[in-house]
C-alpha cells in the first residue's frame, strides 16, 4: 500500500498508464544491487533512488579522488578522500530516505558475490574492469538473477541485459559475446584512457531505464542485443545478438566452483595502496582491533597525532629502519596531509616487502580536525 | 568493403570507418583486418553484420553493412 507521501512523491510515474499504483509497489518492493559507484553508478543510483526503488546496494571499495569529480556527479570536493559506497548512500538518503539504502565498501569478489548477490532481484554492472564483468555474469547464471551490463570506451557505450528470462529465447550471457577475457584487458582496464564527462551520463541513465522497465515490466528489455552508442556522431544502433549464437565456455556452474576461480585482478590488488579514512580509524580503535601507527614526519612536527602516537621514523630514514616496524598486526602510516605517508608506504611496500601498510587519508591534519569536532 | 569500427579498435586503426579489400565471410575478412592491424590480434571482437552479430564463415558480400565491436571495460 502507497502512502499518501508516496502517492505525491511519485506521481508523475504513477500517472503514467503502463506503470500505475501497481508499477509503484513493484518499485518500492524491488532490491537491486549496484556494483560500482563511479561513473556509471552516480546517474544509476541517483534515478534508481529518485523513482523508489525500495533496496539500493552498493558496492564499491575506491575513495573519492579529485580527478572523479569531472563525470562522479553525486561527488563533491567535500568528499574526497571518502569511501565512494558510504558517501553515495549518504547522498541517496537524502534523496529519498524512505529507502533501504546499504553501503558495502568493498570490491566484489568471489568470495563475498552469493552475501551480496542472492538479497537482490537484480545487479547493475557499473564496474571498470573486465574480471568484474565476468564474476557478475558467472555469479547471477548461478544464481538465476537478470543483470544490466554496461560499458564505456572514449566517446561510446554499449549496453545490453543478461540472465533475464522472460519469454523463450535462450539466455544470453556475456560469455555468450565473449567466452573468456580477451589477453589485450589489461592494457584497456589499468592504463586510464580519457572518457567524455557526459559519456558515463548518458549510459548509466539507459542502465537505469533498463532497471525500472524490468522491474515494472513495461516495454521491451534489451535481451538479446546490444546497444551501441557514440557521442561524437550521436547514433545509436541495436545489434541482435541471434539465437544461433551458442556459448562455448560457460563459466563455473556452482557457486563453489565460482568461488575457486581465479578472476585475476589485472591491475594487480597488491600494488593498489590501501588507506583509511579517519572515521574509520576511530572505529577501528574503538573496535579493540590490535594496530600499529607510524609517522613519517619530521622530529617535532605539529600538530601531534594525539591518540595516535607510536613509532616515528621520519621519512628519509624508513628503509634504514624499516626492522622496527611490524609485519604482523596493521600498520597505520602518517604524515600531515599525507603525502609523505604514499611515497613511505610505496617504499616499503617495493623495496621491503611490506603487506601491511595502510595510509591515514588526510594525515594528522584531518586526524586532529575530526577529534576537535567530536569534542 | 566498408567496416564500422569500435571501442578499442578505432584507436589502433585510427578511424571509425576502415575500408577493405571485398572478401566473401567475415573470417576472411577478420583475418585481413589483422593482417594490417597486428596490434588488434589479442583482441577480441564481435563481428556485426546488418546489425546482427554472426558467428565465423558467415558469407558476406559488398553491400553488407559490417561493425567490429570489442567489449568495453570502462565504467
Amino acid at each position: 500500500m502507497l502512502s499518501e507521501k508516496d502517492k505525491q512523491r511519485y506521481a508523475r510515474q504513477i500517472k503514467l498508464p503502463e506503470m500505475g499504483v501497481s508499477g509503484q509497489e513493484k518499485l518500492l518492493n524491488a532490491r537491486v544491487l549496484v556494483v560500482g559507484a563511479g561513473g556509471l553508478g552516480c546517474p544509476v543510483l541517483q534515478y534508481l533512488a529518485a523513482a523508489g526503488v525500495g533496496f539500493i546496494g552498493i558496492v564499491d571499495d575506491d575513495i573519492v579522488d579529485l580527478s572523479n569529480l569531472q563525470r562522479q556527479v553525486l561527488y563533491t570536493e567535500y568528499d574526497i578522500g571518502e569511501f565512494k559506497a558510504k558517501c553515495a548512500a549518504q547522498k541517496l538518503s537524502e534523496i529519498n530516505s524512505t529507502l533501504d539504502i546499504r553501503a558495502y565498501s568493498e570490491r566484489l569478489i568471489p568470495e563475498n558475490a552469493e552475501r551480496l548477490i542472492s538479497q537482490v532481484d537484480l545487479v547493475v554492472d557499473c564496474s571498470d574492469n573486465f574480471n568484474t564483468r565476468y564474476l557478475i555474469n558467472d555469479a547471477c547464471r548461478i544464481l538465476s538473477k537478470p543483470w544490466v551490463y554496461a560499458g564505456i570506451h572514449k566517446y561510446e557505450g554499449q549496453i545490453s541485459v543478461f540472465n533475464y528470462s522472460s519469454g523463450v529465447k535462450p539466455e544470453f550471457s556475456y560469455r555468450t559475446l565473449f567466452p573468456t577475457p580477451s589477453d589485450d584487458q589489461s592494457k584497456y582496464t589499468c592504463e586510464e584512457t580519457g572518457v567524455l564527462g557526459v559519456l558515463p551520463g548518458i549510459i548509466g541513465v539507459l542502465q537505469a531505464t533498463e532497471v525500472l522497465k524490468i522491474i515494472t515490466g513495461i516495454g521491451e528489455v534489451l535481451k538479446g542485443k546490444l546497444l551501441v552508442f557514440n557521442s561524437l556522431t550521436m547514433q545509436s544502433q541495436i545489434i541482435d545478438l541471434a539465437d544461433s549464437l551458442t556459448e562455448s565456455t560457460s563459466g563455473p556452474a556452482t557457486m563453489d566452483e565460482l568461488v575457486s576461480t581465479k578472476y585475476s585482478n589485472e591491475c594487480n590488488p597488491e600494488s593498489e595502496m590501501k588507506e583509511i579514512t579517519v572515521e574509520e580509524l576511530q572505529q577501528w580503535i574503538d573496535s579493540g582491533k590490535p594496530i600499529r601507527f607510524l609517522d613519517v614526519r619530521q622530529p617535532g612536527e605539529w600538530p601531534e597525532a594525539e591518540g595516535i602516537i607510536d613509532l616515528q621514523i621520519p621519512l628519509p630514514l624508513v628503509e634504514k629502519e624499516s626492522t622496527q616496524i611490524s609485519r604482523d598486526v596493521d600498520v597505520v602510516v602518517y604524515c600531515n596531509s599525507g603525502q609523505r605517508s604514499e611515497r613511505a608506504i610505496e617504499l616499503l611496500t617495493e623495496k621491503h616487502q611490506f603487506n601491511n601498510l595502510i595510509k591515514l587519508v588526510g594525515g594528522v591534519e584531518e586526524w586532529v580536525s575530526f577529534r576537535e569536532k567530536l569534542l | 568493403m566498408n567496416v564500422k569500427l569500435f571501442g578499442a579498435l578505432v584507436d589502433i586503426a585510427g578511424t571509425e570507418n576502415l575500408l577493405l579489400q571485398s572478401v566473401s565471410n567475415v573470417n576472411d575478412l577478420r583475418n585481413q583486418f589483422i593482417e594490417l592491424y597486428p596490434e588488434a590480434k589479442t583482441s577480441k571482437f564481435l563481428i556485426a553484420v546488418n546489425k546482427k552479430i554472426v558467428n565465423e564463415n558467415y558469407s558476406i558480400n559488398e553491400s553488407d553493412e559490417v561493425a567490429f565491436l570489442p567489449p568495453f571495460s570502462g565504467g
